[in-house]
């Protein structure tokens, strides 16, 4: 019937081959719904997801004979890397800690700063007000941006994600990485319209 | 049932579907390594810092460099473009694979998920059989066959004719697309060379389209590579399933203002207010990768019968909706609308219509097998594609019993048994060619260009040797031939782009900001050779320079 057919123990290969590429590649995105990172989206189709716009505000200090100062990441790293490293990758962030270590520090901490950029509807409320700022007098133009501004502070605050805080001993290189609730915060879902639900206290604190 | 199951994957499928789905993806990651990813090179090794995308491989890569990263792209683009046109595909889609997907994977730079992608889709290509365009199309000089086929016209359908024109009328139109969306990047000799493609395909398709017997392989990489595809969509639609893209906002944050008209239209001409637009909007999104996931999960069943055509359509047009949507909007997702572009169209479009595409496209090939009789590639043991008519009467309904409608076999392609060839007919274009790809790969002026243009020579040489260790030395000519081609076009589209600017521009910036003066200098002298007018680097060259003397004076006076 199908003249292409492999004949004999060729067929079971081919089938083999092809059950294990298909299963494979319903297998890997998989493992992004059931409990991965959520902030690793690699690998699972996830173009312009929702994670994807969480936006941070990346931060680095280090231990170096008992004083700590910040880390000047924009000269100690390519912007691409800073780039991954708002993005709140792991692996990249627990490589930096690493890399200050060999660096010669003797503790590093690595802080993300994000806000839930997915629910913008001030956002977008605020570029339909910019524009009709534009309209005005010069002096109402400036009032009127100031308000639109304050407006966008207040959106961001409104959408506010845990702090995110990664941290390594350099003796021993053990790696403290955030706990699962702040990671996964980014998952939940809106309470109402440009609202996300308030994180947990003792995450804001932290 | 087994049956059934067979048939979907060792089926038989237009033998034009592989070939253009093979030579069209090398061809066009040849120029998306040469146009789109050197540049970023810059980026590698700062501080010597670098994490790959998965942590086993850190244990195994090296720490990549520019020239690493450069290397091998272009060493991939250079064997990408040689498959495209000389064939022996499947151990060139293996090795530009390989290639390739060290690229991307030996830093999480390349983050993009359409690099996951082409790997599965050069995985596709490996798996699918090296067919010649002779195998494929017919060759002019098979004279007997060309008048069997003139004796003994195949019935058409109405169908089949209705297909075939709307098939390449579409194509064409597609053509159209990509001349509009990069006519500014490509200027106006491409779009002349474009727009002759594309009268010559509306010329077939209403005035000569296509008669004659189409021909069939079995092939269950291309199902394979069907299936690949079909997954990726059916886990964007499940991605795009979030509240954020139900509701329509996260459409709303891509698009920007740009949707506002068809959304003024939407409330004055349907009466539809924002706050149903934009849901309907987001919900149209998760629906159309769906669809397409359908269509690409039915294509390898898409020439066995007419009913298969209207999912294949349906999915066609929701691609294109979404694929030329997207660069409508503008987003930076390089040239993945393209891939998927070129996989819709081959996948989704009769086999009719791919037929007298493809017909065109390879003409120039074929027309030089005429003049040329001892560059003709098409030397090996037919492949295992067949000619079939369309079935009638009896036939027809033996073959609705088969379950494989359409498509009986009926003739092997007769291809001209090799003759040998002498060394000295193969070594003297060997060697030229092997001299001739170094020397394009140092006139990139970037760093592994030398390397690379030394790696394709000496695959190449390893190449000659093998086929003339089978006593196929006639065989290397294509490949020969190809690689010159390669190299020269490699040249001449990184010479006429702004490749080499944007490369040492970015170079420059980094080391600017890294503080190291002096390398900063030497990268914004050298982008300032390529700047495009108007955007010279001259103020920061000046800025490092000065920074850079300086130092040299601290540090002068300070011993």
């Amino acid at each position: 019937m199908n003249e292409g057919v492999p004949s004999g123990n060729r067929y079971w290969i081919v089938m083999g081959a092809i059950a294990l590429l298909v299963a494979a590649q319903l297998a890997i995105p998989l493992r992004y719904y059931t409990g991965g990172d959520p902030y690793d989206e690699r690998f699972s189709w996830r173009m312009f997801s929702e994670v994807r716009v969480v936006s941070c505000d990346p931060s680095a200090t280090e231990t170096r004979d008992g004083q700590s100062a910040p880390v000047e990441l924009g000269r100690e790293l390519h912007e691409a890397w800073i780039g991954l490293l708002s993005r709140n990758r792991d692996a990249v962030i627990e490589r930096f800690l690493v890399h200050r270590c060999e660096g010669g520090a003797n503790a590093a901490t690595f802080t993300n700063r994000c806000h839930n950029a997915r629910y913008p509807v001030c956002t977008r409320d605020a570029r339909m007000r910019q524009a009709g700022c534009a309209d005005l007098g010069q002096a109402e133009q400036v009032r009127c941006m100031s308000q639109v501004s304050v407006m966008l502070q207040q959106c961001e605050q409104d959408t506010r994600l845990p702090d995110l805080t990664w941290s390594i001993a350099c003796d021993d290189r053990t790696i403290e990485t955030p706990d699962a609730d702040a990671l996964h915060a980014v998952r939940t879902p809106p309470t109402d319209e440009g609202e996300v639900e308030a994180a947990p206290v003792e995450d804001e604190e932290r | 049932m087994k049956a059934r199951w067979d048939s979907y994957w060792f089926g038989p499928i237009a033998a034009v579907r592989p070939f253009l789905f093979v030579r069209g993806v090398l061809l066009l990651l040849a120029f998306d390594l040469w146009l789109d990813m050197p540049d970023h090179a810059a980026r590698y090794d700062v501080a010597g810092f670098n994490v790959s995308q998965l942590a086993m491989l850190d244990l195994v890569y090296p720490i990549p460099t520019a020239g690493l990263y450069v290397c091998v792209v272009l060493l991939a683009g250079l064997l990408a473009f040689s498959g495209a046109f000389a064939g022996f595909t499947r151990p060139i889609a293996i090795a530009t694979g390989v290639l390739y997907t060290f690229g991307w994977t030996m830093s999480m730079f390349d983050s993009y998920q359409h690099h996951y992608l082409l790997s599965i889709v050069l995985l596709g290509c490996a798996l699918l059989p090296s067919t010649t365009s002779t195998e494929v199309f017919g060759s002019p000089l098979d004279e007997p066959e060309k008048k069997a086929a003139a004796a003994k016209p195949a019935p058409r359908r109405w169908q089949d004719r209705l297909e075939t024109r709307a098939g390449v009328g579409l194509g064409a139109t597609i053509m159209m697309c990509w001349m509009a969306f990069n006519l500014e990047r490509s200027g106006w000799l491409i779009a002349a060379i474009a727009a002759l493609g594309l009268g010559a395909t509306l010329y077939v398709a209403f005035f000569s389209p296509p008669d004659g017997p189409r021909r069939t392989i079995g092939a269950w990489g291309y199902s394979f590579a069907s299936v690949s595809i079909a997954i990726v969509y059916f886990y964007t639609g499940i991605s795009k399933t979030e509240p954020n893209w139900r509701s329509g906002v996260a459409l709303q944050n891509i698009a920007g203002e740009q949707l506002a008209p068809y959304q003024k239209w939407a409330e004055s001409a349907l009466g539809m207010d924002e706050a149903t637009f934009h849901p309907l909007m987001g919900f149209g999104v998760i629906a159309v990768q769906w669809v397409v996931a359908i269509g690409y999960l039915i294509a390898p069943l898409r020439d066995r019968h007419w009913l298969f055509a209207i999912p294949g359509w349906i999915a066609f047009f929701a691609a294109m909706s979404f694929h030329l949507g997207a660069e409508y909007l503008g987003l930076e997702i390089g040239w993945f609308s393209w891939y998927m572009v070129l996989t819709a169209c081959i996948f989704l479009l009769p086999g009719s219509a791919l037929d007298a595409i493809g017909r065109i496209v390879t003409w120039p090939g074929r027309a030089i097998a005429i003049a040329f009789p001892a560059l003709e590639g098409e030397r090996r043991k037919p492949a295992a594609v067949k000619r079939t008519e369309v079935a009638r009467g009896k036939a027809k309904k033996k073959a609705k019993k088969a379950r494989v409608a359409e498509h009986a076999p009926v003739v092997t392609v007769a291809v001209p048994a090799a003759k040998p060839v002498s060394l000295m007919a193969v070594l003297p274009v060997g060697i030229g060619a092997m001299v001739i790809v170094p020397i394009a790969g140092v006139l990139l002026d970037l760093p592994g260009g030398l390397v690379a243009g030394l790696g394709a020579s000496v695959a190449l040489a390893a190449f000659v040797a093998w086929r003339i260790l089978k006593h196929d030395g006639r065989g290397a000519r294509p490949m020969i031939a190809a690689a010159t081609v390669a190299a020269l076009a490699m040249w001449l589209a990184i010479s006429v782009s702004d490749v080499r600017y944007d490369f040492y521009r970015r170079l420059g910036s980094q080391n600017r900001r890294q503080q190291h003066w002096e390398a900063a200098y030497e990268a914004y002298k050298r982008a300032n050779r390529y700047a495009p007018e108007g955007e010279s680097r001259e103020r920061q060259m000046n800025e490092a320079r000065e920074r850079m003397e300086a130092e040299r004076a601290a540090g002068g006076s300070g011993s």
